[in-house]
């Protein structure tokens, strides 16, 4: 804006009281965001990733026939893991791939995969690969 | 205009610092989309290094051709420029490191020839702005705000009765609207893109900190040291605003930045209530950036 310049004396500015409170407000914003960062580094631990996985309640089936499972995928570590690959081995030869980007410190995602047959509960078998950043 | 009545003596160091403040800020508005895009990056690990600087050579050379017409400097001598395509050369090089460095694109566990090849091609963009700072520059903070100075002026005549409190509400509300817009401008296209998460995952302590001062110095740069014509054209008799102060704006906007980055993410599925908050936080500077210095453009403008 033309008139921002730093060369007019200070005496001249009006400071009204709303002004002030968007000013201390951006600063509460700036710096709580600051703090928290602060916050979370010296206080968090440094456990790299843990991917978990587990299956959420029971295969249930769909109208085409297949089955579907839901999986919940948990990094119980405190570092961020990517490229997570988690393969899921059901009854029989039948597999299934789960692709997650990224999979941040503490982080619990749900994802569907679809079998033509019933997975068995107790068959169920969780490969998982990952990249650490 | 009437200016240069104004005009103090300005040394030459002065001026040449001026100039190099110009170029930065022409350089993160022209370079910063570029930075988020992963393929660059990619272009830099898979690219032969041989090729990287065939491509710089090439962006150079451009460069130079370009900048007689349009350089960071009004003067357009060969050998000034050339000088000067040599130092927007220089600029883009610097803040392509600083910028990867602090997206953790480039780290010390980076090999070399990687590092180097990233940095060679985000320095291209961040060149290519440094050098048309001339046209950048001019381009945002008068050809687009040209219609609006002329109501500006007819305003000002017709509001001369307008009290300071009225004054001030209006470039508040302008800053607000323009860092906004600006900040859509730029943060729109990169909000929806997997570059956010996946460079908040990479972020550490040191480089989230490093990201917040970066983002106020590009702020500010752009704002408040690109403008310095204009600047000098004000009457001393102008009050400013305490708002439009440069630490009180650049903190005020970029708080606007950051509260447009998380409705942005939240907008586009980037993050949800089950987002954990460190990783929500790191999500929201990483746009904040963009969005800021978009903002900052915005407010160039008006």
């Amino acid at each position: 804006m033309n008139m921002k310049t730093q060369k007019h004396d200070p005496s001249e500015t009006r400071r009204t009281g709303v002004q002030w409170l968007l000013l201390l407000t951006s600063l509460a914003i700036v710096l709580g965001l600051v703090g928290y960062i602060a916050y979370d580094h010296f206080t968090k631990g440094n456990d790299p990733p843990a991917v978990m996985v587990e299956a959420a309640g029971k295969p249930s089936s769909r109208t085409d026939g297949t089955y579907q499972l839901n999986i919940t995928v948990r990094n119980e570590g405190d570092l961020p893991a990517e490229n997570v690959i988690v393969h899921v081995s059901g009854s029989g030869q039948e597999t299934a791939d789960v692709q997650i980007d990224f999979l941040s410190g503490h982080e619990e995602q749900t994802h569907t995969v679809i079998f033509s047959e019933k997975p068995g509960d107790g068959r169920l078998r969780y490969t998982v690969g990952l990249l650490q950043p | 205009m009437a200016q240069a009545a104004h005009q103090p003596h300005i040394s030459p160091w002065r001026s040449q610092w001026d100039d190099l403040l110009r170029a930065f800020g022409s350089s993160f508005v022209f370079g910063i989309t570029l930075l988020y895009t992963m393929e660059v990056w990619w272009v830099g690990i898979t690219a032969e290094l041989w090729k990287s600087l065939l491509f710089l050579l090439f962006a150079f050379s451009v460069n130079l051709f370009l900048g007689y017409y349009a350089g960071f400097c009004r003067k357009k001598h060969f050998r000034e420029n050339l000088f000067h395509g040599v130092v927007s050369f220089v600029i883009g090089l610097f803040l392509a490191v600083i910028c990867l460095l602090v997206l953790n694109e480039v780290n010390i566990h980076t090999p070399f020839e990687t590092a180097l090849g990233k940095v060679i091609v985000m320095s291209v963009p961040f060149g290519i702005g440094a050098f048309l700072t001339d046209r950048i520059i001019p381009f945002l903070s008068g050809r687009l705000s040209g219609p609006e100075d002329e109501n500006e002026t007819s305003d000002g005549e017709e509001s001369s009765g307008e009290s300071d409190q009225d004054k001030f509400m209006k470039y508040l509300l302008l800053d607000i609207g323009a860092t906004i817009a600006g900040g859509i401008f730029i943060g729109l296209p990169i909000s929806p893109t997997e570059e956010v998460p996946m460079i908040a995952t990479r972020l550490g302590f040191w480089h989230e900190i490093s990201m917040v001062v970066l983002t106020l110095i590009a702020s500010y740069i752009i704002v408040f040291e690109t403008e310095r014509q204009e600047d000098e054209e004000c009457s001393p008799d102008d009050p400013i605003p305490f708002l439009q102060k440069p630490f009180q704006e650049t903190v005020f906007c970029y708080a606007i930045s950051l509260v447009l980055a998380l409705i942005l993410l939240v907008l586009f599925d980037q993050v949800s209530l089950d987002t954990p908050l460190p990783h929500l936080v790191s999500q929201v500077l990483v746009l904040g950036f963009p969005i800021a210095v978009g903002g900052a453009a915005g407010r160039l403008a008006v």
